[in-house]
C-alpha cells in the first residue's frame, strides 16, 4: 500500500489530536507549526531554557498542558515535526513552507488544517501607539515568555479571555489598572444560567469575583474613546455605562474583541467558505466531521470556528477519523455518537460565552473618519468610506483595490472585520454581502533574500 | 427583459468602458455587459506600466495618441488614476540586447518618440540602484506608471454619467446577427437588440469572434505578479528588460511591484492563480539587476487572465465577416497604456466605419 502523504498544519490541540489518531492507524503525518514551540495558543510551550512550573504557566489547565506536551514529545520522535515553519502557500496538492531560512515545498495526498484563530481588533484613536497589544498576543507573551506587556495595564474589549488574562496577569504579579468591557451587565446575566452549568463557566465567574475582590476596577457597558500618549500609551479615555467621561492612567492597553478562525489557508487551497450568521464570521464549509468542499482537505479546531481546546481535541480526532474512512482504512471511532454529543454540549457553553461577550458591531462600524483602520497601509476609516461612496460599491475586495485597505502585510487579519463593519453600515448591506478578503500567497511575508525554494 | 440600443459592448475592461464613454459623446445609446465588475480582469490587475517604449512598431502611432489622452484623464474621467510620467528604463544585460535597444531608438525617432540611450557609465551614474551586470539601457522620459485598479472603474463612472448603461455581473452567453441587427442574450435572461456590437471581451475575445465564424488563435496566459512591503523610496522609473522577461516599479508608498513569468488559470471559471516558484525565479533575477531588492519582503502574489495573439499584437478593427461588428481584444500583456486610445478607435469605427489611426496591422484576418 502506497504511504499516504498527510500533512497537518497546526500543532495545537486539534492538530496533535489528529496526528495521534493517524499514527495509531499506521499513518505517519508531517506536523507543521509556525510557532517555535508546539501547543498552539492555549498550551503554547515556553522556551526550553525556561523553568517556570506548569502551574505557574497554565494555571488550572496545567494538567491538560502537561499531558499535551508529553504526547507531542512522544510522537515527535517518530514523525516529521516542523516547528518554526510557516505555511505560506498552497497550490493544488503542494504546500509551500517557510522555515525562517528558506522555502520548501511538500506534496501531499491529504491535508488537515488545524490553524487556530487570531485576535479581533477594533481600532480607536491612539491604537497604534507603542504599548497597545492584542489580547491573544499579550497572553502568549505572559505565558510563554513570562513577560507582562506593561507596568500598569488596562484591559479593553469584549471577550471571555479578557478577564481571564487579566486574572493571569494579576496572579503573575503585574499591576492591572482595570478592565473595560463594552459588553453590558444584562447580556452577562442572560448568559449566566448556561455558564454556571459548565465547570469552565463557574471557574470564569469565580475569577471575575476574585478580581473584583482584589479591588481591580471592572467597568461594563463602556464606550472606549481614545488612547492617549505622545510616544507611547499614557492613558485611556472612555465613557462609562452612564455616559460619563473617564480617564485611566496606564502604560499598556490589552485589546481583545474575540477571535476569528484563521481560514486563509483553506481559502487559498480553494475550499468554500460560508458566512456563519450566529458568530458573524466566515467559516470553512464542512460536513460536521471535518471534511471540506475539497476531497483532500480537512479542518479541525479553532480554525473551524472558535470553540476552545476541548472541542478542538475532539474535532482533530474526528477529522482524522474522516480522513481514514475516506482512505478506506478501517477505523472505528466507537464513541462517534458520544463524541458528537460532547461537541454539542460544549457548543452550548460556547454560545453562552458569545451571548455574554457580544462583539460590538456599532463600535467598529461607527469609527471616526480620521481613525486609522488599516495599519499596514495607513488607511483611515474615512478613506474606506470615500472609496465606497465614489464607486458605489461595497464588496470588500473591490474596496481593497480602490483604496488599498488590506493590501499590507497582514492581508487584512487586523483590519478586515472593522472594514467589513464600516462598509456594511455605510451601504446598508450585510456582512455576508460585503464578503471577506481573498487569501493570497504568501499569507505571511517572506524576506526576499530567503525566498529560495527547495524540496 | 428586453433592451434596444445602438451599441452593445461585450466586456467591461478599459477598452469597453472607454469606448462607451466616447460613443456617448457621439450621441449613440450604449450598453456594456460585464460578467464580473468593471475592470476586474486584466485591465485591473496588470503591472500598471504606461509605456510606449519597446512596442511593436505598428503599435507606436496608437501608443503616442494614447499617451496624449493619459495626460487628459482628469478632465476626461475626473481622476488621473495616479498616473505619473516618471520615465521607463529598459535594461540591456548583453551586447545583443543593447543592439536591440539601439534598433528601437531609431524606430522611435521615426515616430518622434524621445528615447535616450545610456551606456554603462552614465546608467550607473543616473541610476545607482542598478547592479553591475546591466551594461546599458534605453530611457523614455515620457513613459510612466499608473494604478490599474482605478482606471477602468473611473472610465465606467464617467460613461454612466454620460448616459451609458453598464450591466455588471451579467455575462453575454450568445450573440447572433441578421439583417435587422444583433440579438444578444445574457445570463440574466435579457435579450438585447443592437445595431452595432463591440467585442472588447479581452481573453475571451476569440470566443465571441467565434460566434460569428471568425476564428483566431488566442492563447490565455497569466502574467505572474508579486509585491513587497514598503521600502525606502529609491526607484522612480519604471524598469523593464530587453526581452521583457521581468519588470519592476516602486509605488509612492515604497512597495516594489514586480512581474515575470506566468501563473495558471481556468478561463471558463474566470479563476487565475499565481505560482510561488515563478515569483521566486523573478525575485532572483531582480536581485541580480537591482541588489536592494534583497532587503525587501514579499507580501503578496497575484495574476490575471490575459489573451495573447500569435504575433503579440492585439486584434483591433471591423469584422471581416459581419458588418457593424467591431473587435478590440487580445492585448497580449501590454494593453494597459493603450486602453484610452482603443476607446477612441472603437468609437470612430462605429460612427465612421474607419479609423484615422493606422490600424490595418491589427485586422482580425491577418493570420
Amino acid at each position: 500500500m502506497k504511504a499516504e502523504r498527510v500533512i497537518i498544519v497546526g500543532a495545537g490541540p486539534a492538530g496533535l489530536s489528529a496526528a495521534l489518531k493517524l499514527i495509531r492507524s499506521g499513518i505517519r503525518p508531517t506536523l507543521v507549526d509556525e510557532a517555535a514551540e508546539s501547543g498552539g495558543q492555549i498550551f503554547r510551550r515556553q522556551p526550553k531554557e525556561f523553568k517556570r512550573s506548569p502551574q505557574v504557566v497554565y494555571g488550572f489547565d496545567a494538567k491538560s498542558a502537561i499531558e499535551e506536551h508529553r504526547k507531542f514529545d512522544e510522537i515527535a520522535k517518530n514523525i516529521d515535526t516542523r516547528l518554526g515553519t510557516m505555511v505560506c502557500g498552497i497550490e493544488n496538492q503542494r504546500l509551500y513552507l517557510f522555515n525562517g531560512a528558506e522555502v520548501n515545498f511538500l506534496d501531499f495526498d491529504r491535508l488537515i488544517l488545524a490553524t487556530g484563530a487570531f485576535d479581533t481588533v477594533i481600532p480607536l484613536p491612539g491604537w497604534t501607539l507603542p504599548g497597545v497589544f492584542t489580547l491573544g498576543g499579550a497572553q502568549v507573551s505572559l505565558k510563554t515568555q513570562g513577560c507582562a506587556v506593561g507596568r500598569r495595564i488596562v484591559f479593553l474589549g469584549a471577550s471571555p479571555l479578557l478577564p481571564y488574562t487579566a486574572f493571569q496577569y494579576c496572579m503573575a504579579g503585574a499591576e492591572v489598572g482595570g478592565i473595560l468591557e463594552t459588553t453590558s451587565l444584562s447580556s452577562k446575566l442572560a448568559a449566566l444560567p448556561e455558564m454556571l452549568k459548565h465547570s469552565k463557566g463557574r471557574k470564569g465567574v469565580s475569577m471575575v469575583a476574585k478580581l473584583v475582590l482584589k479591588g481591580i476596577p471592572l467597568r461594563l457597558g463602556v464606550k472606549p474613546l481614545r488612547i492617549e500618549g505622545n510616544k507611547s500609551v499614557k492613558s485611556i479615555v472612555f465613557l462609562d455605562s452612564r455616559g460619563r467621561e473617564n480617564c485611566w492612567d496606564c502604560d499598556a492597553v490589552i485589546m481583545g474583541y474575540g477571535f476569528k478562525s484563521e481560514n486563509q489557508l483553506a481559502d487559498l487551497a480553494g475550499c468554500h467558505l460560508y458566512f456563519e450568521a450566529q458568530t458573524n464570521e466566515w467559516r470553512v464549509e464542512n460536513d460536521g466531521e471535518g471534511r471540506t468542499s475539497l476531497p483532500y482537505v480537512y479542518v479541525a479546531g479553532d480554525g473551524n470556528g472558535v470553540k476552545g481546546w476541548e472541542s478542538a481535541r475532539i474535532e482533530g480526532e474526528l477529522a482524522a477519523n474522516s480522513l481514514l474512512k475516506d482512505l478506506n482504512l478501517v477505523s472505528k471511532m466507537s464513541e462517534e455518537i458520544e463524541v458528537k454529543n460532547k461537541l454539542k454540549k460544549l457548543s452550548f457553553f460556547r454560545k453562552a460565552l458569545d451571548r455574554a461577550f457580544p462583539y460590538p458591531h456599532h463600535l467598529a462600524a461607527e469609527i471616526e473618519d480620521s481613525t486609522i483602520v488599516c495599519r499596514c497601509e495607513l488607511i483611515s476609516a474615512g478613506e474606506i468610506r470615500q472609496a465606497s461612496k465614489v464607486s458605489g460599491e461595497f464588496e470588500i475586495n473591490r474596496i481593497k483595490s480602490f483604496c488599498r485597505v488590506g493590501m499590507g502585510r497582514c492581508q487584512g487579519r487586523i483590519c478586515g472585520s472593522t472594514t467589513a463593519e464600516i462598509l456594511r453600515l455605510l451601504q446598508g448591506t450585510s456582512l455576508e454581502a460585503v464578503g471577506h478578503f481573498r487569501a493570497q500567497s504568501p499569507v505571511k511575508p517572506i524576506p526576499t533574500q530567503n525566498f529560495r525554494i527547495f524540496e | 427583459m428586453k433592451l434596444n440600443i445602438d451599441v452593445a459592448i461585450i466586456g467591461g475592461g478599459t477598452a469597453g468602458v472607454a469606448g462607451a464613454l466616447d460613443l456617448r459623446k457621439q450621441g449613440l445609446t450604449v450598453a456594456v455587459f460585464e460578467r464580473h465588475k468593471i475592470g476586474s480582469q486584466a485591465s485591473g490587475v496588470n503591472y500598471g506600466g504606461v509605456r510606449q517604449q519597446g512596442r511593436n512598431s505598428d503599435e507606436l502611432p496608437l501608443s503616442k495618441r494614447s499617451r496624449e489622452i493619459w495626460e487628459q484623464l482628469p478632465n476626461l474621467i475626473g481622476s488621473n488614476c495616479d498616473f505619473e510620467s516618471t520615465g521607463h528604463l529598459k535594461l540591456a544585460r548583453s551586447e545583443k540586447e543593447m543592439e536591440d535597444l539601439e534598433q528601437f531608438s531609431k524606430l522611435a525617432a521615426k515616430h518622434k518618440l524621445e528615447i535616450e540611450l545610456l551606456d554603462h557609465r552614465s546608467l550607473r551614474d543616473r541610476f545607482p540602484v542598478l547592479g553591475e551586470s546591466v551594461i546599458g539601457a534605453s530611457y523614455c522620459p515620457s513613459d510612466g506608471k499608473a494604478n490599474p485598479r482605478l482606471v477602468a472603474p473611473a472610465f465606467g463612472r464617467a460613461a454612466i454619467k454620460a448616459g451609458a448603461l453598464i450591466f455588471e455581473k451579467e455575462g453575454v452567453t450568445n450573440a447572433l446577427h441578421s439583417s435587422t441587427g444583433f440579438v444578444i442574450e445574457t445570463d440574466k435572461g435579457r435579450k438585447v437588440y443592437s445595431r452595432v456590437l463591440v467585442n472588447s471581451s479581452g481573453a475571451w475575445g476569440d470566443t465571441v469572434a467565434g460566434w460569428f465564424d471568425e476564428h483566431v488563435v488566442l492563447e490565455v496566459k497569466n502574467p505572474n505578479m508579486f509585491v513587497t512591503a514598503p521600502m525606502p523610496y529609491r526607484l522612480k522609473v519604471n524598469i523593464g528588460v530587453s526581452g521583457a522577461d521581468f519588470y519592476v516599479r516602486q509605488t509612492d508608498r515604497g512597495n516594489l511591484i514586480c512581474g515575470g513569468g506566468f501563473g495558471i488559470s481556468d478561463r471558463q471559471a474566470s479563476l487565475s492563480r499565481p505560482k510561488l516558484d515563478v515569483a521566486q525565479e523573478t525575485s532572483a533575477r531582480l536581485i541580480d539587476i537591482i541588489p536592494f531588492v534583497s532587503e525587501s519582503m514579499v507580501i503578496r502574489t497575484w495574476t490575471g487572465i490575459e489573451g495573447f495573439m500569435p504575433d503579440s499584437i492585439p486584434v483591433i478593427g471591423m469584422s471581416e465577416k459581419i458588418p457593424e461588428l467591431v473587435h478590440a481584444f487580445g492585448f497580449s500583456g501590454h494593453g494597459f497604456q493603450l486602453g484610452p486610445v482603443v476607446g477612441e478607435i472603437i468609437s470612430e469605427l462605429v460612427t465612421k466605419g474607419s479609423c484615422s489611426l493606422p490600424i490595418k496591422p491589427f485586422n482580425i484576418n491577418r493570420f
